[in-house]
């Protein structure tokens, strides 16, 4: 039993940073069509920030909530500089851009910083272990599900409260007729990159505290996760998004329990084969609907 | 259609001309060119063997692949652990499963072999991958590779991981590559002009019409994907001969991103446009190689860039798509803009352009 809890926790925490980032993909798809590869590099540049702002001085408490902010800032000015210009072509013409951004940043810190993994700090505490009974639960994992719980509840609020919130919800179904009710498109859009920019932040900063250390390439694995995490969810839907998430993290954990050492290794490909296999039963994921062919 | 003139007379001229430039530089560069530049032709006509395999599928289906990479990687190493002599097998896989480290096979009973595993690879996935539509078949296909890499990276008994499975025989000349480009540059042409071809390309312009058509999509999606992950597998047998050292990192990002450039940049939608593409790519880099690898200028020694030829790859690739999404050639092959220039000589005017299915 007490293993059962345990191991949920894991799943929580590691899915709540998966729901995170699927979250803000699906967000930015929702809005305008584009499955942005780059996302990932918004946690490589967040790190990189952090590295930055460790080596100005500055205390831990000003370190976290900055590199989240240029996460958000990052995330508008891809989009202003990078993606508002191919705006409305082909959803792959908008890939391939987003893949070419993400190559760019990647060799960009390649090419300026070193490319070997270089140690970030993180607050002490966050390693520090809570017991409870037989269990034992580390600081971060508490931090980061209870992180995703509150990011999701103001994400909710914005979204049912405010006007840009209404406004990027019906975004979601019919871009075009929210600009025929006079929402100015470029506010919805640059909203929903920097929501999809704030909530990566938060996923990055507990990613690099898990890691302690960032790296050029970082930002990879985790957003094809993510992307797999949208797909499982059902593709293009927000719940969709999160329930992914976390059920992608229940997958790794359990794959991790039952792996054993010898196949540790292969855990990625073992996690990529379960999905693979859902799929092919389920191909419009746990929440989508199954529409015509497309291409 | 000019009248007169058979659908295969346009197609096959258009071929035999790329056949006949290809060979014109494959068999010039020995002469004319240092044994450098003979290692560098030999390259790039392996990656344009990559280069239009990718077009097969991406080019006429209109889904991204990410993952054909995968299928470098599993050619290259399964020759390479089939034709890697006994002796140094002992030594460097000595566990290797299914017996492999007390046998060695020829080089084409291997690359025979590693072509027949590849197909039967790429006929499971390519189902699993086509049950999606669209992003989430690019991102199945993406899976793909990292379920490769993850795979190769922690097989040590197969193959050796990120230690480097060395001392494969080389068997990879200029002339073979050169050769098997030719043959896949036909085999690319063919397809685009085939009945499944055709009907593959109808369900990329409009998935829908083309299904109410009768044309099975996802049947020709799959026929598709396998021929295009073959003739992927084949790059990376000749990629395992020709550098005699694997490790698994040689099939992922790097080589991703630069066939990817090679494609976009000519355009994926023709035969024609990987071949310029791969063309240009590989001058550009050429050029710039001696500033990637830290010159001296002004008698700084500048220190070595890691990750520019990378960089330029990505601006490129962006340029790209935000001035010429189709690419430089757009859905014009080289022999649409033989009969354009023919016709605008003559002084007709250029409506004697074919009215191919584009």
């Amino acid at each position: 039993m007490n293993l059962v809890v345990q191991q949920a926790i894991n799943a929580l925490s590691i899915g709540a940073l998966y729901a995170l980032l699927a979250l803000g993909l699906a967000m930015v798809f929702s809005v305008m069509g584009l499955v942005n590869f780059a996302h990932g590099e918004l946690i490589t540049i967040t790190g990189f920030a952090m590295l930055g702002f460790e080596a100005l001085g500055l205390p831990m408490a000003a370190i976290l909530p900055l590199g989240v902010l240029v996460s958000t800032l990052a995330a508008v000015l891809m989009e202003r500089v990078a993606f508002r210009p191919v705006r409305g072509a082909p959803g792959t013409t908008m890939l391939l851009t987003s893949f070419g951004v993400s190559i760019v940043i990647q060799n960009f810190f390649l090419l300026t910083v070193e490319p070997k993994p270089r140690a970030v700090g993180t607050p002490a505490w966050f390693r520090t272990r809570i017991s409870v009974g037989s269990l034992t639960i580390q600081t971060l994992q508490i931090l980061t599900a209870l992180a995703t719980v509150a990011a999701l509840l103001v994400l909710v609020l914005v979204l049912r409260r405010t006007t840009t919130g209404l406004a990027m919800r019906a975004a979601a179904e019919r871009f075009d007729v929210v600009r025929l009710m006079g929402i100015r498109a470029d506010r919805v859009v640059t909203a929903a990159f920097a929501v999809s920019g704030f909530l990566a932040g938060i996923a990055a900063v507990f990613i690099i505290s898990k890691r302690g250390a960032v790296d050029p390439f970082m930002g990879f694995i985790p957003v094809i996760k993510a992307f797999v995490a949208t797909v499982l969810g059902g593709f293009g839907s927000l719940p969709g998004a999160v329930i992914g998430g976390l059920f992608l993290g229940v997958i790794e954990v359990t794959l991790d329990v039952y792996l054993g050492p010898s196949l540790e290794g292969f855990r990625d490909a073992f996690v990529f084969l379960v999905v693979g296999g859902l799929l092919v039963i389920r191909p419009q994921g746990l929440l989508g609907v199954r529409a015509r062919v497309t291409t | 259609m000019n009248s007169g003139r058979s659908p295969y007379a346009k197609w096959l001229g258009g071929s035999a001309a790329l056949c006949l430039a290809l060979l014109l530089s494959g068999l010039l560069v020995p002469i004319l060119g240092s044994r450098a530049d003979v290692r560098i032709a030999t390259g790039f006509f392996i990656n344009l063997i990559v280069v239009l395999g990718l077009q097969i599928f991406m080019g006429n289906s209109g889904i991204m692949n990410f993952g054909f990479v995968a299928f470098m990687g599993i050619g290259a190493y399964t020759s390479a652990v089939l034709v890697t002599p006994v002796i140094v097998k002992m030594e460097t896989i000595p566990n290797a499963p299914f017996g492999i480290s007390g046998f060695e096979l020829n080089f084409w009973t291997g690359a025979l072999i590693a072509l027949v595993l590849s197909i039967l690879i790429a006929f499971i996935t390519g189902i699993a991958i086509n049950r999606q539509d669209g992003i989430p078949a690019s991102i199945a296909a993406l899976s793909v590779l990292i379920i490769v890499h993850t795979t190769l990276l922690h097989w040590l008994d197969l193959t050796r991981g990120p230690r480097a499975f060395y001392r494969i025989p080389i068997k990879t000349s200029l002339n073979l590559a050169m050769v098997v480009t030719l043959v896949v540059v036909v085999i690319a042409r063919a397809f685009k002009e085939s009945k499944v071809g055709l009907q593959l390309r109808a369900s990329r312009d409009d998935p829908i019409a083309a299904s109410t058509m009768g044309v099975d999509v996802r049947r020709v999606r799959v026929i598709s994907w396998v021929l295009s992950s073959a003739i992927i597998s084949v790059g990376g047998v000749l990629t395992a001969h020709l550098l005699g050292t694997l490790n698994p990192d040689v099939f992922y990002f790097k080589i991703t991103f630069l066939i990817l450039a090679m494609l976009l940049l000519g355009g994926q939608s023709t035969v024609s446009g990987p071949i310029l593409g791969a063309t240009l790519i590989t001058i550009g880099l050429e050029l710039t190689r001696d500033l990637a690898e830290g010159p001296i200028v002004l008698g700084l020694d500048l220190p070595r860039m890691f990750g520019l030829p990378q960089f330029f790859l990505g601006v490129v690739i962006v340029l790209v798509m935000k001035f010429r999404p189709a690419g430089i050639l757009g859905d014009a092959e080289v022999d649409d803009i033989g009969l354009r220039l023919w016709a605008r000589l003559h002084g007709r005017s250029p409506d004697a352009k074919s009215q191919t299915i584009k």
